[in-house]
């Protein structure tokens, strides 16, 4: 019972600065990305890509170029045998540039972060409210 | 007026039946982790059909796509948020789960099969997050999916179902969107509900150090207590959704290995370091290992203290996954496959 009245004051004290804190947090900001691929609508073609198919393509051609199974050289067998390990000694300057993923901090820009803000502050006073009222229990 | 309204709501809904009497010690968080599990997979369910309106599980289009929701969709970033954080709650809790199950025995006679059929939800789990984790369909996606086509492929004929050999024509993406949104949810929903009813026929597990001593109570009494813990679980799922967003790559580029799996399975990746074949041995040997538990383990004691090799199987196995994903997540990749 004591953890849940623990956890819940806990959270309400980090729950009503959020919205300050990230109003502030242009420190934290991470880099707009302003990719315009990004940007295009997502159900457009690729009509500059040599590979993309074009429109109305035969059933032969449902692969993607981008799809593991396209070619022949794609799964059977797997073609891990030339894959180049991270920090292997062929990671050579000629190998195309893969930007790794990685967690970062919620933008304050990005789009609903206020409604985001209040729908995480309403959890939070529907668990105090459970907490302090303890209805059923 | 809302005591007959209350009445007339409970005759006709059979509310009733659910003030049977359970054991006290329900009402604490070790014994609602199943609950909690359950709370963070509704999240999901409820999360995953929203953002299942944005994807297109295309291959050439399925990043774009989660990119599209991220960046241009109002509030898509909180959802897919909510929707991953969601994921690593239920891992902890379902782990967390399990370690409690085994620590008070409570897989021993007459609860073994409803331990099997909680080791059969953690694989669905597993398989859910496996496919989770493709759909996005950037560099980690593609590396997480090229090594279980190399696993499907050392299968040999019990591996083809899983490969684009088996439907000639249709995307693997498309086929692991199907399995993620309606194959795996409804097999697991099914088998939550079978977990659920063995709960309730075999009742809780007493207490090991005393059995005899533990009060009882109404179930709705246990199901406010779940409520409440459920709402805890969503706002930590919604405090880290506000202030940490999921890693997102870019589309991926095919035949480069560079990337680490999530945590839940970087264990296998610092496996596979040591040995290429343990990518298929570990986790086949540690399914094993949780499937012969009850088979193995007749003692009949439940008391930790009198269990001493099993505490210590429990130690060493935690110890040894915190090991190896700790080593996984510093390690540098060096066998070539």
């Amino acid at each position: 019972m004591q953890p849940f009245r623990l956890l819940s004051i806990i959270f309400l004290l980090f729950l009503f600065p959020v919205q300050e804190t990230f109003a502030q947090g242009g420190g934290h900001k991470p880099e707009e990305k302003k990719d315009v691929a990004a940007m295009d609508s997502i159900y457009s073609v690729k009509e500059n890509d040599p590979l993309a198919e074009p429109a109305g393509d035969n059933f032969d051609n449902v692969f993607s170029p981008t799809d593991l199974f396209t070619a022949d050289e794609l799964v059977s067998p797997m073609p891990m045998g030339d894959m180049k390990m991270e920090g292997g000694e062929h990671a050579g300057h000629q190998e195309p540039q893969i930007e790794l993923s990685h967690h970062e901090l919620v933008s304050s820009s990005s789009k609903g972060f206020g409604t985001a803000v209040g729908i995480t502050l309403f959890a939070g006073l529907v668990f105090a409210g459970f907490t302090f009222l303890r209805l059923g229990e | 007026m809302a005591n007959g309204l209350s009445k007339i709501l409970q005759d006709r809904l059979g509310l009733h039946l659910l003030e049977y009497d359970i054991s006290e010690h329900a009402n604490s968080i070790k014994y609602s982790l199943g609950g909690m599990t359950l709370t963070a997979f509704t999240v999901l369910v409820l999360s995953g059909i929203l953002l299942a309106q944005f994807f297109v599980p295309d291959p050439e289009r399925a990043n774009r796509s989660v990119h599209y929701l991220v960046d241009q969709v109002y509030l898509g970033w909180y959802l897919r948020g909510i929707h991953f954080w969601a994921a690593e709650v239920l891992t902890v809790t379902m782990t967390l789960h399990v370690i409690r199950v085994f620590f008070t025995a409570s897989y021993k006679n007459p609860r073994e099969i409803n331990w099997l059929i909680g080791i059969g939800l953690m694989l669905l789990m597993v398989t859910l997050l496996f496919t989770g984790t493709v759909m996005k369909w950037d560099q980690e996606a593609y590396e997480a999916l090229a090594h279980f086509l190399w696993v499907a492929e050392q299968m040999g004929i019990f591996g083809l179902p899983l490969t684009e050999e088996f439907a000639q024509g249709v995307p693997l993406l498309n086929r692991i969107y199907m399995a993620h949104i309606s194959l795996l949810p409804i097999i697991t929903l099914l088998m939550v509900g079978l977990h659920l009813f063995y709960v309730k026929y075999h009742k809780l597990s007493p207490l090991p150090e005393s059995p005899e001593k533990s009060e009882s109570m109404p179930f709705t009494r246990h199901m406010a207590y779940l409520q409440r813990a459920g709402a805890g679980v969503f706002l930590l799922i919604c405090l880290l959704a506000l202030t940490i967003a999921p890693p997102l790559g870019e589309e991926p580029v095919l035949g480069m290995e560079v990337t680490k799996p999530p945590w839940q399975f970087v264990w296998v990746y610092a496996l596979e370091n040591l040995w290429v074949p343990l990518l298929i041995v570990a986790p086949a040997l540690t399914v094993l290992f949780l499937v012969s538990i009850p088979f193995v383990d007749q003692n009949k004691e439940r008391y930790w203290k009198k269990r001493p090799l099993a505490m210590m199987f429990l130690v060493g196995f935690i110890l040894l996954f915190t090991f190896l994903i700790i080593w996984g997540k510093v390690t540098t990749m060096t066998h070539s496959m």
